[in-house]
């Protein structure tokens, strides 16, 4: 039988226990909202660098928001339109070409070891030509919708809309991290809120908010 | 405790945590809390990306591919959509010189035997084990060391096809037999119209099948021929059926179609004018009604006299009339596979001067090329045992032919089919095909109209055609697509002028999915009079016995659809019954030989060749003295659909394990002057006892409360409007009863949209031929629920066709109306449901949300139009690869949930992300459901109602429109327009 003073003790540790793991989580959430969620990807892919520093456009890669339902992860052989000639980070290969320059050399193919394994993956050797044996990247999908949703990124390019306004500041983002909960109360939220420029000439002013825009 | 102790802090702690249940409690938050966060983790979802970019293949977005269907050999054009490098749906393909853009129900099921989980992987040898499979080379290198010892020693190689119409097939069979000394090519029909070629040969000099022009048809007279449903080229057919009855014309026209015959098909149900007709009496008939043309035309012809004792005398004088009065534009058409009769029918089309415009000789149809009589001499052959290689390719004689045709009796049987069926059984190599979505091809279905197919997904099972397996055992390493191509530029593109390039040429070919070439029609020398007999009425069977009558049903057809479960579900559109095959017997036959729906029965032949088991249909509308089955069924290996359906405690199964769906009539299939008889045997039909219930739908649903349970009095609604031409023509809008509604409003409109969704359904243009029901069923990914559910009303179609009788006999009129969900303006649905789960859209949609619903069913109850469908159970398919047939635009619902149709919202979201896209709005037209786009006859047309130049909108305002049960005031987007037959005005009526 525990004591009273005892029964105190145990109940502030429990709660103490319950918030500790509670705080231990970054962001605490309900279940379905994901919210925050930053899975290492199997190539460390910085969107930092291509989306900040370099200002490549969204949709070089992602060209699928602008035709399809689907925004799309890129394709490997999209990757290759750069790095079939750029193979490592620009001080690398700096180092290399000073490093050379002092042996009195040729400098070197430098191969970042991220890049290496996309060329494994589209099975290209040390020299970049094709052995034929590729293996497609499994990325990890991080922006999911529930199932009975269909989500259509093509509306919402054509309407205007910037890919932050969804998927936040991409460009200081080193991994790729989810930035709204993709809840149907933000969805909707926007749904009502936005007005769309009536020159689209599609009849409508403002964004549906029927169900069967989303649920069929 | 102490309650002094009491800190103010721990108040609400103090008596749980003293208590080994409240120490539970606390555990359990701690426990929760964790459970939670880690809740919030993500799921470690994978994407794979191609490695290679592909421009055409974006995920997630559409991709058209246009090909000719596989699912007869009518020749039909299709569009494949496909999504992810996969076909998912078939729909008809616009401007096709066969189909005009429809497409029938076995097109629409036939994308489900590309998945079909049981189909052949990689060429199967003969061992005392049964088929092992075996690589091509292995297969290549022993069946070419056969096939040359049997060149060398001067053997017998027979190829038997089915209707083989592509012309680089034909000239790769061509080569392939002429290697051989005594290589002959055998074609046959399972539904074979043979005696229509051989009469031609007699009264034109050449085989040739005559492509019939419904469309220039004024006066339309066809003796038992199902050419709307089964018969030929039936999407053909509707087209240009319905294009001949344009009320919309300027001026309007309207065919006048007699029908006589012997059981009740869809087309007689079309018919102005039907009567019933003996098998017997179909010669006797037509040789009274060529007399009367004779008459009319002034010839003194071999068949004076002959209507004097014809049956129906006053009717054939009429037609005989009307047919003469519109000479020119008259055709005679007969089913019966008979040279006689079929010679009558060219006599009487020659004097009305059909051919050249009903009938088009210029482009003869090559959609059935069998003939039974060479059928017969390689049966002949194979049974003195002197046939050395039989190869059998799209046809399946060891099922069709009854087991009559002995192919085990080869001394080498080669086959070429995607699955095991009955006549790979026999077979020592089988060199399986591949499903017509997956292969190159090409086909002429009418002579100079080339189609061409492609393939819309990479071999999904290892086959090969038979043009490539020929090139092979012929020592030609080219691919089938050079194969087809090398033909094409060789053969094909000289016949033409058009373009000059063969690329371009055939590039442009493949994207239209034919090309028309300059007409080159066989010779035909001038009618043969001299080979017109009269036909005397043949004896009428024994006392007691009946004459058989063998039919083809919608999708089921000649039984090559047998193992695809969406058409096995699929209502026949005249019984409604699913599942079973059945003898069907007029009431009154049904009455006086104490038979009722469902007694189990046995069809013998009365000469003794045959017997067949059955449940009794009494089916409205058929000849007293005739029993009719339909072919098709007992495909072996059915025992499959044992697994469909839900398994739970009161479940029964589809089919027994070891049994087979319905039974096989091919063994009934008579024989007469070489040529397959379908109709006119003896038979008798004696009970065994015991009874079945066949799995029936038509009283499913009904909006009618059925006699017996309703109160004396009862208010009967009407349902169905139909009106004759000539009443249509002196008051559009009189057959339509209409209510007078209060003008008040309970509830009017809060705000004014700016879409409204709407549909018409044309009932006069209608036939039933049911294609919408299957499109619906592919395109919405509604499942197969099985025999057992189908009978506790439990089907899951969204769409269903209702059928109405009116009287009996001569007198039936049947009528045939789509049923859907008619998205109320006032749905009683939505009032109803407590969770909010069906709700009105702001563009007119009675939109249902699955993961909202909790299942009370509330709406079911309350829908007058009884649309709505109730997931009794999850239904799962029956295997991993069927499961890619499914549309991934549209959810798979789970069990518990209640649906219906949508108006295909998926393709109006489409069409309205695309319209966004191109920055435009959505063009009328530019949003098809399913149904629409499947139908043959254009009876569905769909769009924006509030738009007044929509089509949808214009055909709503016709004084034709109504909308069912209107007295209810629900206010229905969907308009139905009343039938109009052209038959006499006081035939004007209404079913309900």
């Amino acid at each position: 039988m525990l004591s009273a003073l005892n029964a105190k003790i145990l109940a502030v540790l429990m709660l103490a226990l319950g918030a500790a793991v509670l705080a231990g989580t970054a962001e605490v959430h309900l279940p379905g909202n994901h919210e925050g969620y930053a899975p290492v990807q199997p190539i460390a892919y910085s969107h930092r660098l291509h989306a900040g520093e370099l200002r490549i456009d969204c949709q070089y890669c992602h060209h699928g928001a602008e035709t399809s339902r689907h925004a799309g992860i890129p394709s490997a052989s999209i990757c290759m339109n750069c790095h079939a000639t750029v193979t490592a980070g620009f001080d690398a290969v700096l180092q290399e070409r000073e490093r050379a320059e002092r042996e009195g050399r040729e400098p070197e193919r430098i191969v970042s070891s991220e890049l290496r394994k996309l060329y494994d993956a589209l099975g290209l050797d040390e020299d970049l030509q094709p052995t034929g044996a590729s293996t497609p990247i499994e990325w990890v999908r991080v922006h999911n919708v529930a199932d009975f949703v269909y989500f259509d990124h093509r509306v919402h390019v054509a309407r205007g809309l910037a890919c932050e306004t969804c998927h936040g500041p991409v460009q200081s983002m080193e991994r790729i991290r989810q930035f709204s909960d993709l809840s149907m109360g933000w969805c909707v939220q926007c749904h009502r809120d936005s007005s769309v420029a009536p020159e689209t000439g599609a009849g409508r002013d403002r964004a549906s908010t029927d169900c069967a825009g989303c649920h069929y | 405790m102490d309650r002094r102790d009491r800190d103010d802090l721990l108040l609400p702690f103090e008596d749980v945590a003293s208590s080994r249940r409240g120490f539970l409690q606390l555990v359990g938050f701690g426990i929760t809390s964790a459970g939670l966060a880690s809740c919030s983790r993500g799921p470690a979802v994978h994407a794979v990306p191609a490695l290679e970019v592909s421009r055409e293949l974006v995920p997630g977005r559409a991709y058209w591919i246009a090909s000719t269907c596989g699912g007869c050999e009518a020749g039909c054009g299709v569009l494949a959509k496909c999504r992810d490098g996969r076909p998912v749906k078939l729909e008809g393909l616009p401007g096709h010189p066969v189909s005009r853009g429809g497409l029938c129900p076995a097109g629409q099921g036939s994308i489900l035997s590309l998945y079909d989980s049981r189909r052949f992987d990689g060429p199967q040898r003969a061992t005392s084990a049964g088929h092992q499979p075996a690589s091509w080379t292995a297969a290549d290198a022993e069946l070419i060391a056969a096939f040359e010892r049997v060149r060398a020693a001067g053997g017998r190689v027979r190829l038997l096809t089915g209707t083989a119409h592509g012309p680089s097939t034909r000239t790769a069979i061509r080569g392939f037999l002429d290697s051989f000394g005594d290589g002959e090519l055998v074609v046959y029909d399972p539904l074979s119209v043979s005696a229509i070629a051989d009469a031609h040969a007699a009264t034109h000099g050449a085989r040739i099948l005559p492509r019939y022009r419904f469309d220039r048809a004024r006066t339309i007279v066809s003796f038992d021929a199902d050419f709307l449903s089964t018969w030929i080229s039936p999407v053909e057919h509707t087209a240009a059926y319905t294009a001949g009855r344009a009320l919309d014309a300027d001026p309007p026209r309207m065919s006048r179609h007699f029908q006589l015959e012997a059981r009740t098909s869809l087309t007689g149900c079309r018919a102005d004018v039907r009567r019933r007709l003996a098998p017997r009496d179909v010669g006797p008939a037509l040789s009274g009604l060529c007399a009367l043309l004779e008459r009319h035309a002034g010839v003194a012809g071999r068949l004076a006299g002959a209507d004097e004792s014809a049956p129906h005398r006053g009717l054939l004088e009429r037609m005989a009339d009307e047919l003469w009065a519109t000479r020119g534009e008259s055709l005679v058409v007969a089913g019966a596979n008979d040279e006689g009769v079929q010679v009558l029918v060219n006599h009487a089309n020659e004097l009305l001067g059909g051919y050249g415009t009903t009938l088009d000789l210029e482009r003869p149809s090559r959609q059935r090329g069998g003939d039974d009589r060479a059928l017969e001499r390689l049966g002949a052959e194979l049974a003195e045992d002197s046939v050395d290689v039989l190869i059998v390719q799209g046809a399946n004689p060891g099922y069709d032919l009854g087991g009559r045709l002995p192919v085990d009796r080869a001394k080498l049987l080669v086959c070429c089919a995607q699955a095991p069926d009955e006549t790979t059984a026999h077979a020592g190599w089988v060199c399986p095909e591949p499903h017509f979505l997956e292969a190159w091809d090409d086909g002429e279905p009418h002579t100079g109209a080339l189609v061409l197919r492609q393939p819309t997904v990479p071999l999904l099972r290892d086959g090969r055609t038979l043009r490539e397996s020929l090139a092979r055992w012929s020592g030609d390493a080219r691919s089938d697509r050079e194969l087809l191509r090398d033909h094409w530029r060789a053969e094909v593109f000289p016949r033409q002028t058009a373009r000059s390039d063969f690329d371009e040429f055939f590039d442009r070919a493949l994207h239209d999915g034919h090309v028309v070439l300059p007409a080159d029609g066989p010779r035909v020398s001038a009618f043969r009079a001299d080979a017109v007999r009269p036909l005397d009425r043949a004896a009428p069977p024994a006392e007691g016995a009946l004459e058989l009558v063998l039919y083809a049903k919608a999708g089921m057809l000649d039984g090559r659809h047998g193992h695809n479960p969406w058409l096995h579900e699929l209502p026949d559109p005249v019984s409604k019954i699913t599942w079973d095959n059945y003898a069907c017997l007029s009431p009154a036959t049904a009455k006086s030989r104490g038979l009722a729906e469902g007694d189990l029965v046995r069809v013998d032949l009365a000469d003794g060749s045959g017997a067949v088991e059955l449940p009794v249909h009494v089916q409205a509308g058929q000849h007293d003295e005739v029993v009719a089955v339909a072919l098709g069924y007992g495909r072996a290996g059915t025992d499959r659909f044992t697994a469909v359906g839900p398994r739970w405690l009161e479940g029964r199964r589809t089919v027994e394990p070891g049994g087979v769906i319905g039974a096989s009539a091919a063994t009934l299939v008579g024989s007469a002057a070489g040529r397959r008889r379908f109709d006119g045997a003896a038979a008798t039909v004696t009970p065994v006892g015991g009874a079945v219930e066949l799995a029936a739908t038509q009283d499913h649903h009904s909006l009618t409360l059925p006699g017996s349970l309703a109160p004396k009095g009862h208010e009967v609604r009407e349902v169905v409007f139909s009106g004759s031409f000539d009443d249509w023509r002196a008051d559009p809008g009189g057959a339509v009863h209409r209510h007078a509604l209060p003008e008040d409003d309970l509830w009017p409109e809060d705000h004014a949209r700016a879409t409204t969704w709407g549909m018409t359904i044309d009932l006069a243009r209608c036939t039933g031929c049911s294609a919408c029901v299957v499109g619906c069923q592919a395109e919405n990914n509604v499942p197969v629920v099985g025999r057992d559910e189908v009978l506790r009303h439990r089907e899951m179609s969204w769409l269903r066709i209702d059928r109405y009788y009116q009287g009996e006999g001569d007198d039936l009129r049947t009528l045939h109306q789509p049923m859907l969900c008619q998205h109320c303006d006032h749905a009683p649905c939505e009032s109803v449901c407590p969770v909010l789960a069906t709700v009105h859209s702001s563009e007119g949609l009675n939109q249902q949300v699955y993961n909202r619903c909790v299942g009370t069913r509330y709406c079911a109850n309350t829908c007058p139009y009884k649309v709505r469908r109730f997931n009794w159970f999850d239904y799962p398919h029956e295997s991993e690869l069927e499961n890619h047939s499914l549309n991934p635009d549209v959810t798979i619902r789970t069990r518990g949930v209640m649906e219906k149709c949508s108006f295909c919202v998926q393709r109006i979201q489409e069409a309205k992300a695309e319209a966004a896209r191109e920055g435009r709005a959505v063009r009328d037209g530019e949003v098809a459901p399913a149904c629409q786009q499947s139908c043959p006859a254009d009876a569905i047309v769909f769009g924006d109602l509030k738009d007044p130049d929509s089509r949808v909108a214009r055909l709503a305002a016709d004084p034709r429109a109504y909308v069912v049960l209107e007295e209810l005031n629900v206010r229905p987007s969907v308009r139905y327009l009343a039938h109009v037959h052209n038959g006499a005005s006081e035939e004007h009526g209404h079913g309900s």
